[in-house]
Order: structure tokens, then sequence, then C-alpha cells
């Protein structure tokens, strides 16, 4: 085998050293055969897959003609790329082929049957994938469902205390009837207050108990609203400035001008100055200017 | 004139606290406002704007808004609370809960007959409006979200209600609605971060609703289509207040900025008919947000966080200059705040939830806190009273070197409850009250406590309540002033009243009774001085002569009331008296000063040789070297004491402002 391959190299080489126009001219008949052998090939198998085929097996192993094979359908890729080299070589090879493989019955085929397994079982393989995938979503499904439903028993109280203090909401319910709906949410409150209260009696935790009458919901109210209203013009989004900032301005553009108000009253630069000497430290004893 | 040692005092830590609501009563000329701590003050537009009435309340009831129904006045704050006011006797005549949460706006229709309550809830309540209280009719649809603004229709038939990101107008019949939504997206495609809010909605008569809202545009809608006519984007904060004027033709819009911009519904082509709302001007008075605007007619008034009452004249709707025409900038209230004690030389501060005692000469202190909200209080050699919204108290002072010590009397008479005015007799043995009718209790005090006497009612019946009370200095007479501009003279040796000076069309802003003539000394509102002679029963020849000459064109143009009035012992010509910006002592053997002369001549005089001065001088002697006066009063020992706030420590005080871009900064 590797005598022949060598031959095959050398005559390439002898190739190489011939005329560019023979060249060219002996290229372009021999490209002609293999593009109708590429024609075959590809229709037969796709041209990437180089397995083993039933055809070689079944013929007896014939080297030469086995390695051609290999070749040209390697050389098939090339060719169909334009490699400049394998142009050459093909010259020789074409030319082997003809005087060698004469007996063969005609060009390589890839058989039917074994390009229709391969596709099959990627097909198969393409399913079983996804299959697998679908079951895996699906654990993940079920165990994200049985952890919600372990959380939420753990949030609500058990079915023993709600069954203890069923009775006591619902004389709540009579006096709390006589004022409007929309005290329902404070309602909820109240009861869940109740419940709360009658849990940390038998919880005994760190629970303190607490009147509902104490606690004046309407209270919560007016400080969530209050604070919709700080929010909307003071919140975060909202350009606000200092009043120290507001006072400097005007006393650098105004009819006296002077320095800014940190410097000239002393309470209102209180903080800053506080916070530079902080840093004046720090950077001091970082630095060790002063030997200690 | 002499040299005075000046007591400079500036530890009075007096923080006014932001306005949030303003309400005009056209018939009247009253302007209500509520500011953030509860209070109710009643300015008088027709007296120069005089604080005429103060009604206190509590800072929980977190005001929000405020509505005059003919001469009554409501406000409705966010502990979900409608308070309607006894304004005769300042103070609260009841609550009502309005049962849907923090209550946002609140407002009249024009008829007077209804109030609608915007609620937390998303409900619109009505309310009927009877003699003698209000009674709640229906709800309106309720909504998803809260109702932050209301506006009524003239006609009385349709509301419309801004809230989150949607306007809605409900019709007040049937209850039934329409909707004018805001775009969720601006211009540029993007969705906004935040829901707009639509801080305040005007409906005008002929169907067109204003919006103000938190994107700082200022929006016009047509109800009837309910699209969209005009937008103007007039700041880059929010834009949170609008007033329409009465006739409809311009519209004031207050910014967090703190400028107040006016629209104007003009024609844009000189004689074409078709009109729109125009921007025109934008005035620049306050710094910080403005949360309240009104539009008067002839000026816009506006309050905000930063405190202060601005009042802008229109200048296209005044004729001629005069006190209408003056931009006035009301930072201090017209009353008194603190009292001095002129032997001892004590002073009490009074703060809104306490007092503060202090001694002159030394920098000791000796505060009492209180838990409710101080209406009045005053203190003579040995006694402290002050008053509260509930009760009275009395205390006695006992000063020994360096230790001040305070008792309570106790068992006081029971009709001494929560008082407007407070007032001792110069030898502390009595103390007199005022009540409501304009009557005055007169009790007694000596080392047991205190003896109710009797009460001295004046002879013309009138309801409202005193602002003023003096008493003379041998304890013979007592005179009361009201906001019915009537002062009454009391003798107190007979307990009976002697007589009533002729009403002067301003109300009485300081007033004080000469120790030796017993002339009593008025100064009025719009800066007239008048002096009458309590045993003669008329006015006085100075008085007399000063109406005849004329007060100088700069006295008449200060823009704030005089509040207190004092005299100088050894020197009985002399009357002390200061304003927010100037004191000013008298000279009654002085002439009066021409128009044409220098009125403030003091510093001229003084590089004048001596001779010379007596040419020049004039009885007006002002200085105005202390600034932001709460309080100037003249000691037995000559010395002066000042109480100065200075505006700049207010300032530094109050709520973060907008951060403005200005060029070269």
């Amino acid at each position: 085998m590797s005598t022949v391959r060598q031959k095959t190299e050398e005559q390439s080489q002898q190739g190489q050293e011939k005329s560019s126009a023979d060249q060219a001219g002996l290229i372009m008949c021999e490209y002609e055969r293999s593009e109708q052998r590429t024609a075959e090939s590809t229709a037969e198998s796709p041209p990437t897959l180089i397995g083993p085929d039933m055809d070689s097996m079944e013929r007896p192993a014939n080297p030469i003609h086995h390695i051609l094979k290999h070749k040209t359908t390697s050389n098939m890729a090339k060719l169909q790329r334009g490699d400049p080299q394998l142009k050459s070589e093909k010259q020789v090879k074409f030319g082997r082929e003809i005087s060698e493989s004469s007996e063969d019955e005609g060009p390589e085929e890839v058989a039917f049957e074994e390009s229709k397994s391969v596709a099959l079982k990627s097909a198969e393989e393409a399913l079983r994938a996804r299959r697998r995938e679908k079951e895996l979503l699906k654990e993940k499904r079920r165990k994200k469902q049985l952890f919600f439903q372990e959380q939420k028993k753990k949030s609500l109280l058990s079915e023993a205390l709600l069954e203890e203090f069923d009775t006591v909401p619902q004389k709540k319910k009579k006096l709390s009837v006589e004022k409007e709906e929309s005290k329902n949410e404070e309602k909820e409150e109240n009861m869940q207050e109740i419940k709360s209260q009658k849990a940390s009696r038998s919880l005994q935790g760190n629970c303190s108990v607490m009147r509902v009458k104490d606690k004046a919901a309407d209270e919560s109210l007016q400080q969530s609203a209050m604070d919709f209203i700080r929010s909307r013009l003071y919140g975060p989004g909202k350009d606000r400035t200092t009043n120290a900032e507001l006072l400097s301005l005007e006393k650098k553009r105004g009819a006296n001008q002077g320095a800014a108000v940190q410097f000239v009253n002393k309470k209102l630069g209180a903080e800053q100055k506080a916070k530079a000497e902080k840093c004046n430290k720090r950077f001091i004893r970082k630095q060790k200017l002063i030997p200690s | 004139m002499g040299e005075f040692n000046v007591h400079r005092v500036r530890f009075f830590d007096y923080m006014p606290s932001a306005i949030r609501a303003l309400a005009f009563q056209p018939q009247r000329e009253r302007i209500a406002v509520a500011r953030t701590d509860g209070t109710v003050e009643i300015f008088n537009r027709a007296d120069c704007f005089f604080q005429e009435k103060v009604i206190p309340g509590r800072q929980q009831a977190a005001t929000e808004a405020l509505a005059w129904v003919g001469d009554r006045l409501f406000s409705a704050g966010l502990n979900g609370e409608i308070i309607e006011y006894d304004l005769d006797n300042n103070k609260t005549k009841y609550t009502i809960d309005a049962y849907g949460g923090p209550i946002w706006s609140i407002t009249s229709n024009k008829q007077g007959t209804h109030l609608a309550v915007g609620c937390e809830d998303g409900t619109v309540k009505l309310f009927e409006v009877h003699e003698d209280r209000i009674q709640f009719e229906r709800n309106l649809a309720k909504q998803k979200g809260r109702i932050i603004s209301l506006s009524w229709h003239p006609s009385g038939s349709k509301i419309v209600a801004g809230m989150m990101d949607v306007i809605h107008i409900f019709d007040t019949e049937t209850g039934k609605l329409r909707a004018l939504a805001f775009p969720s997206y601006d211009l540029l495609g993007t969705s906004r971060s935040q829901e707009c809010v639509v801080w305040s909605v005007v409906y005008l008569s002929d169907g067109t609703i204003i919006s103000g809202d938190s994107a700082g545009k200022v929006k016009m809608w047509d109800s009837r289509t309910g699209t969209l006519i005009k937008s103007h984007q007039v700041t880059k904060w929010d834009v949170l207040t609008l007033s329409v004027s009465q006739d409809e033709t311009s519209l004031a819009v207050g910014t967090s900025e703190g400028h107040v911009v006016q629209f104007q519904f003009l024609s844009m082509v000189l004689g074409q008919e078709d009109k729109e709302w125009v921007r025109t001007r934008t005035f620049k008075n306050h710094t910080h947000d403005v949360r309240a605007v009104l539009e008067v007619n002839t000026a816009i008034v506006s309050g905000g966080m930063d405190t202060q009452f601005v009042v802008r004249p229109l200048l296209d709707k005044i004729d001629e200059r005069g006190q209408a025409s003056a931009l006035r900038n009301i930072q201090f209230p017209h009353r008194r705040l603190v009292s001095c004690a002129r032997k001892a030389g004590l002073l009490l501060f009074q703060y809104p939830g306490h007092l503060e005692l202090w001694r002159l000469g030394e920098s000791e202190g000796n505060g009492e806190r209180k838990r409710e909200n101080t209406t009045l209080s005053i203190k003579r050699k040995r006694w402290i009273a002050y008053s509260t919204v509930a009760s009275f108290r009395l205390y006695r002072l006992h000063c020994e070197n360096n230790n001040v010590s305070i008792i309570k009397v106790s068992k006081l008479p029971k009709v001494l409850s929560s008082a407007n005015q407070i007032c001792f007799s110069s030898d502390s043995s009595h103390l007199f009250v005022a009540s409501t009718c304009s009557s005055v209790h007169v009790a007694i005090l000596n080392q047991s406590g205190c003896k109710f006497v009797c009460t001295l009612k004046p002879k013309s019946g009138s309801g409202q309540a005193i602002n003023l009370l003096a008493a003379s200095e041998d304890g013979k007479w007592l005179a009361s002033a009201n906001s019915d501009h009537e002062v009454q003279i009391y003798n107190l040796n007979k307990m009976k009243p002697h007589c009533t000076v002729p009403v002067h069309s301003s109300g009485v802003s300081a007033m004080a009774i000469h120790p030796t003539t017993n002339n009593l000394f008025m100064v009025h509102a719009d800066q007239q001085l008048t002096e009458y002679s309590v045993e003669k029963k008329q006015y006085t020849d100075w008085s007399r002569q000063v109406q005849r000459h004329g007060l100088h064109s700069l006295w008449l143009e200060r823009d704030t009331p005089v509040t207190n009035v004092t005299f100088n012992p050894k020197n009985p010509a002399h009357i002390v008296l200061h304003d927010m910006y100037m004191f000013c002592i008298i000279d009654q053997t002085l002439p009066l000063p021409d128009q044409r002369s220098q009125f403030y001549n003091q510093l001229t005089l003084r590089s004048m040789p001596e001779k010379e001065r007596k040419k020049h001088s004039h009885a007006f002697k002002m200085c105005k070297i202390f600034k932001e006066l709460l309080f100037v009063e003249l000691m037995e020992d000559q010395s002066l004491v000042v109480v100065e706030r200075p505006l700049m420590d207010i300032t530094a005080q109050l709520p973060a402002p907008v951060r403005q871009k200005k060029f070269a900064t």
C-alpha cells in the first residue's frame, strides 16, 4: 500500500512539472468526469458521511481499489472546494482508475439501504432526544408543584387550630357589618389578628398580645396616603436639592454676593464639616503622615 | 432720642408650617388658608389681607382641601374626617367621618346645596348641606384607584374626578360616567415608568375640563366628545394645583418648581372670535413647591411649602396705584407670639405645642412642654396663663435669683374654658379672659387662687370673637377689639361698658392704653394711626391732626401690619411700635412729616450738627437695623428687647426644593 502511495505521489509530482496549459486541458476533461462522479455520489449518499459501506465489505478487499475509493470521496469534497493541488493529483488518479478499476461495475455508489438506515437512525435519535427533554420538563414541573403546595401548607395554620376558633370570628362579623364595605380590609386584618392572637396563645412564641381596639386601622391608611404623597413629590425619581444649595445659589447670583451658606452659617455646614474632618483623619492615619 | 441697650434675641425658633389649601369666599372677600399643622387662617382681602382669625387644629387632621358653602367653611383631611368650623368663635364646630378612608379633595356646588368628597377607596361621596349639619346622601359609582381631585360643573349636574392616569366624569343624578384616559406612552413611544397622577381638575361651564398632572402638563379636554384639545408642557416637575377665575377667562397653575403660570382665554388673532387658552405670564415668587393657588379676579394668591402667603396683583386689572397693587408676601402671623414681663425681664415664647420661658441678661431657659395646641399665652410678673383648645391653665411663677419655679393653680372657675385672648391687669390682681360673643370674663387673682367676678358684655351684642385686649395701668379701663372692627371700652370700677370707639373701616392690628394720659392708641391694618381719649370719649387732638395731615406715603406703603405698641415710661410722648421690617418711635411733640420730606431721616440727622437737627426732625423715628422682627419691647431699665427670626433660618429647615439649573452656576 505504501509503495502505491509513494508512486502516486511521485507521479503527482511529475504531473505538476508539466506545462500549465496541458495541465489545464487535462484538468478540464478530468473535471468533467469528476463532475459526473460527484453527481452520482451526492445522489446516493451524503458526501460528509464516509462510513463503512456495504459495497466494499461485499467485494474482495482490493487494497488499491479501497484506497482509491477513499481518495475519490475525499477528493470529491476537495474538488467541490476547488482545491488546486487536487486537480493535479486527480489527473494521475483518474488515469489510474481508468486503467486499474476497469473491472468494476461503475462508479462507486453508496447503497440506498445504507443511507436509509443512517437517516432513520438519526430520525429516531432525534425523537428519543425530544422525548427525554419532555420528560425532564415534566419532572421539573412536578417538583415545583409539590414545593409550592408544601409552602402553602406552611403559611396556613393547621386545620385543628382553624376549627378551634371558628366560633369567635362570627361574633366579630356581626359588629362590623354595620360599618361600610370599604372597611373590609380592616375586618380581614382584624380577623387575622384574632387568629394570630389565638395562635400565639397556643404557639407560645415571641408573640405579644394586643387588643384590636388599640390599633387604629385608620391610621395605617392615613400613613399610606401620606407616604404616597411623599414618594410622588420627594421620591426616588424626583430631582431635588438641598436648602443650603438653594440659599447658596441665591447668594452667588443675588445683589449682595457672598460665599455659600455652608461656610457662613456654622449650623448649616456642620454636617459637611464633620464628614470632612473624619475623612482627613482617616487619610492621615492611612498615609501615616503623623508618626505615632 | 437717646441710646438704648439692645437685647437681641434670636433663639425663638419659630417655624411656620406649609400652606396646603386655599379657598376664596367672594361674598365676604375672605380667603381661608389651611396649613399642614391643621390650623386654618382667614385673611380679609378687602382689609389689606389682614389675618383676621386663626383657628388652631391638630396635626393629625392632615388637612388636604377646603371648601366654602356660603358663609360656612368645611375642610377635609387624610384622617377621613370632614370638619366644619365655627368662624364666630374661632374653633371647630363638629367633625364627621366620611367612612371612605383618607379624603383627598372636597368641593361644593355653585348652588350651595351639596358637598362632594373624593376618597381613597375610589368613591365620590355626596353630602347634603343642611342648616346646622351635613348629611350623607349617596355614593357615586365606585372606581378602582384613589380619587385625587374633584371639580363640579357650574350647573351642578356633573362632577369630574381626577385619578391616577385617568379622568372620570360623573353625572350627579344618574351616577353614570365617562372616562378620559391618559396615554400610557409618551411622544417618543416609550412607556412611562410611573403612573400619571392628576393632581387637579377644573370643570368649566362650556364643557372644557382642564387638568394638571404629575408629568408637568396642563391638558384641555372636551367633555362632550371625550377628546384632548390641547396639551401644554408647563414644567419638568409636577403641576400641583389649578384655579380658574370666576368669569373663566384666566387660569392660574401652581407647579412644584415654585412658579405660578397664568393661562388666559384669548383669541390668537386680534378681533377674531375663536378663543383658546394661551399661556401668558409666569410668576416666580416662591422657592419651594406651590401647593395651592387662587385666582381672585384682580390678583393671584399662592401658597406652598415655603410657608409664605403671596399675593400677586394682576396689574392689567388694576387702575390706580395703591394697597391693591402691591405684591404682598405674608410670612409671620399678624399677632403677637411673644409675651414679656417688663420689670422681671422675662420672655414667654409661644410655640404650637409648648411654651418657653426665658430670662434676659443670661441665657438660661426654662421650657415647659404641653401636649395640646396652645392658642394663647400671656404672662405678668407673677403669673402665667395659657389656654389651649380644650382647657385653660393658670400658673404662679416664683423667680428667685437664679431659680424659676412654676406652681399650677388648681380649681379655676368653670367659666374660664378655652380663650382667644388673655390679659392681666398691670398690678397682677385681675385676669381678663375673652370668651364667646365678644364678652370678657373678669377674675380676681390672689394668694389662694383665682375667683370669678363677673362677665363684661358689649352693648352691640356682636357674636364675633375678640382679637385684642388691652388694660390700663391704673386698672380702671379695659379695651377689647373684635373681628367686626369694633372696639369696646369697659369701666372696671363699675364693671360696665363705658363707650365704643367709632368703627374704622380697617381692623385693629395692635392697641395699647397709655399709662398716664389713658389714651387708647390703635394701629389699624391699613397702617392708620388713631388715638382715642377714654375719659373724654373722643379722639385726641393729635389723632385729628394726623388724620388731617395724612400720613407719609412711605408709612402707608408698608406691607406688614404693626403687631405691638408700647410706651416709654420715662417719656410720655413716646410710642414704640414695630412691624416685621422696622421698629419706630413716634414722638408726639414733634411735627408730622410732610409728603415731600425725607421719611427715613435718622442717619441724615445724625450727620447734622445739633442746631440743624431740630429743624429737620419729625415725629416718626424709624430704625431698620433689625430685620424680621417678631417682637420689640422697651423694658423698665430703658433697654430694648428685639426678638428676631431670620428668614434664612426658616428656609434652612424647610423640605427639599427642586433642583433648578440656572445659567452660570
